[in-house]
């Protein structure tokens, strides 16, 4: 191996696999205007309260009250209208919008984590690790995941349950089970793959083998369904916080108590309509994003 | 199987004129493994010697077990039992750990050039990863370059992608990964199945001048007769789990001793009209049993347009019929 | 290539395009062969060089929607079928063309019994009771070559070795005794001694049934014991097409020259270095080409090679080229 090389400095740049599925990406439309949107979501429930707290110097819109206000149907003055406390309604959906969308995104983020670890382990090595391991999560998944959460949600303090962490670990703790699954399953065909006998060969250790060769393969999957995952977080907080669990001020929770002042004698329109279509422009974009993206990273797509 | 002895076998016997020469050694290998269905012996008792500089072709159908030899030979499947001696060393189930180091001197290269190449990794990252494994290099650059163009590949493209290659350039960059380590003993597994004809003689003839140029041991793995023969010194043929036949090259096809082998040479299609309308098959009946039966007597009988009473009792023992030419079959000394 | 009486199927400037994303890609060019009764016509080419879409393409099963047939017509006796409503072309591939596949397991249903899948055909086809369906398949079984048909049609699929199941494929495509059977690399999934059985079944049905059969192989030994006439496909186009002693005493493009000569051989003595031809086929989605699609890889290149295509020309009965190269000049490698 002693002949000079030529072009060391010459490179043609490739394209990986996140490039090809990039650019199939780009050409789905409803998914990129599914991301739009989400993106949009995300920006106003962001800095909209803020935004809005500028202009009422030193008042907290969302929570300051004024009773005069009380029950206003959309205006001028407010965009949403206001609740039985005169609080801006557009204040409260943008900023329950941020807690939603927070506990979409770190529940997500728990399972993924947990559901990697847990599934490549158990595929990896398999026999009976994997055994034992998959019997665990067979279990867990036999109890009804309500039931689950509501568990976990109660071993809290009422003062733990001010704080949103606890439903960031109940959603997690239901969520991680599938993750965990198509993981394993991954990892149990990507495992007698040759490159990563070849790796083996190679002398590569097991965590090498795990984390260079076997993960990056699983990721495309993984990444559909966390997306997957998101809306269906949001989903089950909302359900919490109709049974009273959720995690204080979420879109949940402002349709669930615009449901409770629709009557017929004088009906609060507004109260349900707004978080109701931001929870659901949340979900569509969603399911968009994650349907675009299973097409996009599915190598049977490609010819 | 059961009473396999060292002392004749074709590994000790080669060794003992030239002990020096063999580069790796397997002594009555067997590899079972338990199934539902009863245990599998993929390989049930084959000793075999590569010399130096040489390569050894290992043919047999499908299932015969010459790619489980392979992938025990390099730890990737532990033996029930036998020997793996890789240059006086013997390495039969060592821990990945006491491996590694062996394995600057052992390297394989895989059938299937799709699948043995990791597809989120760019062809640099391929060839280099035995650098950064072994010697911690993080930057190969320069290494890797002189891999590529050894194998013919343009360095140039190492920012590339394995899905952007054709099936023979793959297999050029499988074959530069098993060289960065500049190994001694390269183990082919079915390296050219894969590839079409006008690139499969790309491939061999890179194979040839590799070894060639720096001095490397073949084990050459193929159910192509002919392949084989382009390739090797000598040639093994396995069959259940079995090595039924070996010798030089020139010989075995010349003179196959084996029945199994001589249907074999005369199953394989050749490229010429005249030859194909006017040649004589031997026809074998039936198809190779399940390899977990239990078969009383020798393997192939059931098969063997040849065989009579005594090969439905008796093993026959892998001998020495001819001067180098072993072949384990009663046939021999029924006629003598 | 003028039809008669025994023609079964023609084909003619036949032109299959993929649209994709990236543009359309042309996968097959103007390919002109057909087919006569009894005869074992071999295609014969490297992977993508066309001959499976060209397969694809007579029995209507283009991957749809972006698999498309631009140009050219396939004749069965005399009618087209280019053009047919899929109902009708499903009564042509049951009845008159039948095919086999590389891999038996993929176009067989593994959750049904071979009888379940064999007698739905025969019931849907030919309108038999189940009794006589069960019967005839046993029948073809049998045929086929598997002892013991009526109790082994009662398995599953995977209860077959693989030269067994493609047995079995092959009894199925006898089933409604069609008259051309196309059959795509039929033993390439398979062991050379049982690859060298299924041949041997094949020319035998031909023999016994008169059927006319496409051989589609990249290996040109079992051209040589199997076909009677050779088509050489390369990059979409027909570059040779000649009776098959012909083309192997003395083949007239310099692709078919380099691809005989690349093959190892076990009947010929040994040479240091194999024939190799070097470089790559073109990627057809790099087309459409100016020149001659071989000559970036022809020994022989010249100047004219790379203006214009060159046509399909007739240079003896039967025997057509696509080279520019006249044929006295032509040189054969040594």
């Amino acid at each position: 191996m002693t002949e000079p090389t030529t072009n060391v400095q010459a490179i043609e740049k490739g394209t990986s696999l996140w490039d090809d599925a990039w650019r199939r990406l780009k050409k789905n439309r409803l998914s990129i205007v599914g991301a739009v949107m989400l993106a949009l979501v995300v920006l106003v429930c962001a800095f909209g309260p803020m935004i809005m707290n500028m202009s009422h110097d030193g008042e907290n819109i969302v929570e300051d009250t004024f009773p005069e206000q009380a029950n206003q149907a959309p205006s001028a003055s407010h965009l949403f209208g206001t609740d039985e406390l005169g609080r801006s309604y557009l204040a409260r959906v943008l900023e329950g919008g941020q807690m939603s969308l927070l506990i979409g995104l770190i529940a997500t983020l728990a399972s993924v984590i947990i559901g990697v670890i847990y599934g490549s382990i158990a595929g990896y090595y398999g026999g009976r690790l994997d055994e034992v391991m998959m019997r665990a999560v067979d279990f867990l998944y036999g109890i009804p995941y309500m039931f689950l959460v509501i568990l976990i949600m109660l071993m809290f303090s009422d003062a733990q349950r001010d704080s949103p962490l606890p439903i960031f670990f109940a959603l997690g703790m239901v969520q991680w089970l599938t993750t965990a699954r198509i993981v394993r399953g991954q990892v149990l065909t990507l495992r007698h793959q040759e490159f990563v006998q070849a790796a083996r060969v190679m002398g590569a250790g097991d965590m090498r083998i795990i984390f260079r060769h076997i993960l990056p393969n699983t990721l495309g999957v993984v990444v559909v369904y966390a997306t997957l995952t998101v809306p269906a977080v949001i989903l089950l907080e909302s359900f919490l916080s109709f049974l009273g669990l959720g995690a204080g001020l979420t879109w949940g929770l402002l349709v669930s108590e615009g449901l409770s002042v629709i009557n017929p004698v004088e009906s609060y329109w507004w109260r349900l309509v707004f978080p109701s279509v931001f929870l659901a422009l949340t979900l569509f974009s969603l399911n968009f994003v994650g349907d675009g993206l299973r097409d996009a990273l599915d190598p049977r797509t490609r010819k | 199987m059961s009473g396999s002895t060292y002392e004749s076998s074709p590994a000790s016997e080669t060794t003992t004129s030239t002990e020096s020469a063999a580069i790796l050694r397997i002594e009555g290998l067997k590899v079972h493994f338990p199934t539902p269905r009863g245990t599998v012996k993929a390989v049930d008792g084959i000793d075999l010697s590569i010399q130096k500089g040489e390569t050894l072709g290992l043919v047999g159908e499908s299932g015969c077990g010459k790619s489980t030899v392979a992938r025990t030979v390099v730890g990737l499947v532990h033996p029930t039992a036998g020997r793996i001696v890789l240059e006086g060393r013997e390495i039969q189930g060592l821990s990945a750990r006491e491996m590694r180091p062996l394995r600057e001197e052992l390297q394989m290269v895989f059938q299937d050039p799709y699948a043995s190449l990791n597809p989120r990794m760019t062809v640099a990252s391929i060839i280099g990863e035995p650098f950064l494994i072994h010697r911690g290099q993080r930057d190969a650059d320069l290494q890797i370059c002189e891999l590529m163009s050894l194998v013919g590949l343009d360095p140039s493209m190492r920012r590339r992608y394995p899905h952007e290659f054709s099936g023979g350039q793959r297999q050029r960059i499988g074959l530069a990964r098993a060289l960065a380590l500049d190994p001694d003993v390269i183990l082919l597994d079915e390296p050219v199945s894969a590839l079409d004809v006008s690139v499969q003689a790309q491939v061999m003839n890179l194979l040839d001048d590799l070894k060639k140029r720096l001095g490397l041991t073949y084990l050459f793995i193929a159910h192509n007769l002919a392949v084989v023969r382009h390739m090797s010194d000598r040639v093994a043929v396995m069959y259940l789990g079995r090595i039924v036949e070996l010798a030089d090259r020139d010989e075995i096809y010349a003179n196959p001793m084996h029945p199994y082998t001589e249907a074999l040479l005369s199953a394989v299609p050749v490229p010429d009209p005249v030859i194909e309308a006017t040649r004589e098959r031997i026809r074998l009946e039936g198809e190779i049993p399940s390899p977990t039966e239990t078969i009383v007597g020798c393997p192939f009988r059931a098969r063997c347009p040849k065989a009579f009473d005594r090969c439905a009792t008796d093993v026959p023992a892998l001998k020495e019929h001819k001067q180098a030419h072993w072949s384990a079959c009663h046939l021999p000394e029924e006629a003598s | 290539m003028s039809s008669t009486a025994d023609t079964l199927l023609q084909v003619d400037g036949l032109r299959t395009q993929f649209v994709l994303d990236e543009g359309t890609v042309t996968a097959v060019d103007g390919v002109t062969f057909d087919v006569k009764k009894g005869e074992i016509v071999g295609i014969v080419g490297e992977s993508g060089c066309g001959k499976s879409v060209t397969n694809l393409s007579v029995l209507g099963l283009l991957p749809k929607p972006q698999g498309r047939i631009a140009n050219g017509s396939v004749k069965f006796e005399g009618r087209e079928l280019v053009g047919l409503s899929e109902n009708e072309l499903r009564k042509v591939r049951g009845n008159n063309i039948a095919m086999i596949f590389q891999d038996p397991m993929t176009s067989l249903n593994p959750y049904l019994t071979v009888e379940e899948q064999l007698v739905e055909v025969v019931e849907l086809h030919l309108g038999m009771s189940r009794k006589d369906a069960v019967a005839h398949a046993v029948k073809l079984l049998h045929r086929v070559g598997i002892s013991d048909a009526a109790n082994r049609i009662k398995s599953y699929p995977h209860e077959f070795s693989g030269g067994m199941r493609q047995r079995v494929m092959i009894a199925m495509a006898l089933l409604c005794d069609p008259e051309v059977l196309i059959a795509d690399e039929p033993t390439t999934a398979l062991d050379v001694t049982i690859q060298a059985q299924i041949l041997e079944l094949l020319k035998e049905l031909r023999d016994e049934r008169g059927m006319g059969i496409i051989l589609i192989t990249h290996d040109l030994g079992v051209v040589a014991g199997m076909c009677d006439r050779v088509i050489v496909m390369y990059a979409g186009r027909i570059v040779e097409q000649a009776p098959t002693h012909e083309l192997y005493a003395s083949p007239q493009h310099p692709y078919t020259q380099a691809l005989l000569k690349s093959v190892p051989r076990l009947d010929e003595a040994m040479h240091e270095h194999l024939f190799s031809i070097e470089g790559l086929p073109p990627r057809l989605d790099k087309g459409p080409f100016t020149g001659c699609t071989f000559a970036p890889r022809c020994p022989q290149v010249r100047d004219a090679c790379h203006q214009g295509e060159p046509a399909l020309e007739e240079t003896s009965p039967g025997r057509h080229r696509r080279c520019v190269v006249p044929l006295g000049e032509l040189e054969t490698l040594a």
